[in-house]
């Protein structure tokens, strides 16, 4: 075990069983087979998953699913404590690009017994759907909707989840481009300003992290890109050897080989805001390297 | 001709034409030839062939197979020349001392003249030249063996070297051309990471001085007793110094701001290019990052550090600084721990600022470039005086037919 204490989070990185992990959402297809050929190929594992106490993943669930599927004995993993406050639980909206107009969305919404409300603006939408936890929400230029499903349809989080799936496959078929898009982002004035007339955003309904930790509980999974958590700490460039993570040897004695093998490299904080291999992170940074000079 | 040697040179030259080093090739080897080296060109249908034949198993005198290889002139139309090779004649080549040098600028009568009479003046010896653009624009690369160069009784040799270095800067600054110099440590080596001082290299002017001049009302509007720099570039670090100025502004309105900020015009497609070309890229900022992230993030790049400032639960800016702080003095160590990271050494790295305080960090990279210096930069291996950051790829040696199919075709992203 390396412990790396942050400000308000401490960071714990282990080695853990592959067949401990806990996910609590299904995965991307595609992605997972691009991953699964990367990783026969890759010679090491850059950065750990990032899991709860009772290794519940809460980021890395590509990964840890292709670790699953490749028959790997174990993981490295970045343990926090997901109750945390500073541990945020955040969504990915859908925005979908062209799109004639809100009809052909509403068509599809009906067909499957849904009924739209609709609201004065963005903010009326927002506190729809905080006060109403398993709608979700259409937004379309002025036009702002909840949306919600029959009891025999929606009775839990992760189902409202699967049915805006089952919406988002709809629109996908017709030809529909989609793109994930962070929450927050559409309060950001460059992105709302950004999204054109032929484009619809389907809003996400808002999950707490009880009902994350319930679902895994009932060993149920939400649809792919359902959560989105912010860190505020993270670990990078771990970069160990995945012929490590196929050794037939205890849990045990491969912790104290990943301890040694961390403790003889440097680690370099940095503050939130930077750029490191291509990726923008909003967290504060702890960057492994090995030291030449 | 001496009979004792059977190694010959053979210099062709005449109109182009299809099959003319097939016809060549084929009349040394029913001869028994052996080519040991060779170069050929084609430019604006002129064909020009240089080859070293060696003869090991014939009989037939020099003589004989001079006037042998002479008949490619009736069979290709080209003016043949032949000599004996004489090996002892020229320097050995394990003994050289190479240096890439590359000219840009608007082109002028005179110029490769002036530069190739410097070399001739410091007995230095150019192996290769060939233009990498020509038009209005110019650009030029020159390989030069320097082994043969007048040093002087006692002097130290790589005093000498820095010396007409310096000397051909100068040289170049007064035709108004600008000049990078790769010694063959640097030039040899695959180089992969390019780091850019993001205030001095890539950011527009105009667009810096539009922000700086709306965060200096913003601010004055607040306390009028601030006083600013009137350096622009200079700016940047001088907000970081006074960070409490922006205490209690919200973070949305200072990330407002960031949108006045622009990449100067070729930036964008500078680092597309390079990154095609396989280079990381990394950027380093002493300016803030709620103003910078918007274009770091729209460059695209591997590496972006800047300096982050706290804020409160409300999004208020709190006037602290996140550390580490990035200031002039420790952008040396983050470029150490790229480095680190990416496992590479101090040559394969190539490092562009305006040679400034700012941008120190430059001049311990295998290659140093200044950007637009001033009269006060530090001394780095070659400087680029034009507005054009993107002619760094002329310095990489990219011809311009090249860069311009690069450019209008469209780069694949990796």
């Amino acid at each position: 075990m390396f412990l790396i204490e942050t400000k308000n989070l401490t960071l714990q990185l282990e080695i853990v069983p592959v067949e401990s992990l806990l996910l609590h959402e299904e995965v991307i297809p595609h992605h997972a087979d691009e991953l699964i050929f990367e990783f026969r190929n890759w010679a090491n594992l850059q950065n750990p998953i990032i899991v709860d106490e009772n290794h519940m993943v809460l980021d890395g669930h590509h990964r840890a699913f292709v670790f699953k599927k490749l028959r790997f004995n174990y993981i490295s993993v970045c343990k926090i404590d997901y109750f945390n406050e500073t541990v945020q639980l955040r969504y990915w909206f859908r925005l979908f690009g062209e799109i004639k107009g809100a009809n052909s969305v509403r068509r599809i919404i009906e067909a499957m017994n849904g009924n739209l409300r609709q609201v004065d603006d963005g903010e009326a939408l927002k506190k729809a759907l905080e006060e109403n936890r398993f709608h979700c929400g259409i937004q379309h230029g002025d036009f702002f909707a909840s949306v919600s499903f029959p009891k025999t349809a929606v009775n839990d989080a992760v189902d409202a989840y699967h049915v805006m799936e089952r919406i988002q496959n709809r629109l996908m078929r017709e030809g529909k481009r989609l793109e994930y898009i962070p929450c927050q982002s559409l309060q950001d004035d460059t992105l709302s300003n950004r999204i054109r007339k032929d484009e619809v955003v389907i809003w996400t309904p808002h999950i707490s992290k009880e009902m994350v930790v319930d679902a895994v509980r009932q060993e149920k999974r939400f649809a792919p890109k359902a959560t989105r958590h912010l860190i505020p700490a993270r670990p990078l460039n771990v970069n160990i050897p995945i012929s490590l993570f196929k050794e037939n040897i205890s849990l045990e004695e491969i912790n104290m080989r990943f301890s040694e093998f961390l403790k003889k490299k440097s680690l370099r904080r940095f503050a939130p805001g930077q750029i490191i291999n291509g990726r923008y992170y909003e967290e504060e940074l702890f960057v492994f390297f090995d030291d030449k000079e | 001709m001496s009979d004792k040697q059977k190694t010959i040179n053979l210099s062709a030259i005449g109109f182009d034409s299809p099959g003319l080093v097939s016809k060549i090739t084929k009349k040394v080897f029913e001869l028994g030839g052996n080519i040991i080296d060779v170069e050929e060109n084609c430019r604006r249908d002129l064909f020009s062939i240089f080859l070293i034949i060696t003869f090991p198993y014939t009989s037939d005198s020099t003589n004989s197979i001079t006037d042998s290889l002479k008949s490619i002139e009736d069979e290709t139309g080209l003016k043949v020349i032949l000599e004996e090779y004489d090996e002892g004649g020229g320097n050995d080549l394990s003994e050289k001392e190479n240096h890439l040098i590359t000219i840009l600028g608007m082109d002028r009568p005179g110029l490769i003249a002036s530069i190739s009479g410097f070399f001739l003046k410091h007995n230095i010896n150019i192996e290769n030249c060939r233009m990498i653009a020509r038009g209005e624009f110019f650009s030029m690369e020159m390989l030069i063996d320097s082994m043969g160069m007048i040093t002087g009784l006692n002097l130290d040799r790589n005093k000498v070297i820095d010396h007409w270095k310096s000397e051909l800067k100068d040289l170049c600054a007064g035709l108004d051309q600008s000049v990078v110099i790769q010694s063959e440590n640097i030039f040899n080596k695959i180089q992969k990471l390019i780091v850019f001082d993001l205030e001095s290299t890539l950011l527009e002017d105009f667009s810096l001085k539009d922000f700086l001049g709306t965060i200096k009302d913003e601010l004055i509007s607040i306390d009028n007793t601030i006083r600013f720099l009137e350096d622009d570039k200079g700016q940047m670090e001088a907000m970081v110094g006074n960070a409490k100025m922006l205490k209690n502004i919200p973070v949305r309105d200072l990330e407002s701001f960031s949108a006045i900020l622009r990449l100067s015009p070729g930036s964008s497609e500078l680092i597309r290019v390079l990154k095609s070309m396989g280079f990381k890229i990394a950027i380093l900022s002493s300016g803030f990052d709620l103003f910078v992230k918007k274009i770091l993030q729209e460059a695209g790049v591997d590496y972006a550090f800047s300096n982050t400032l706290q804020v409160d639960e409300n999004d208020m800016v709190t006037g602290e600084l996140e550390e580490p702080i990035i200031t002039n003095d420790t952008k040396e160590e983050i470029l150490q721990f790229i480095m680190n990271v990416e496992k590479i050494s101090r040559d394969q790295v190539i490092a562009i600022g305006d040679g400034s305080t700012r941008s120190h960090f430059i001049k311990n990279a295998g290659l140093s470039i200044a950007f637009k210096p001033g009269k006060k930069s530090i001394q780095t291996d070659g400087f680029l005086s034009s507005d054009r950051i993107i002619n760094l790829l002329y310095c990489l040696g990219i011809p311009k037919t090249e860069l311009t199919r690069y450019l209008e075709g469209g780069v694949a992203e990796k």
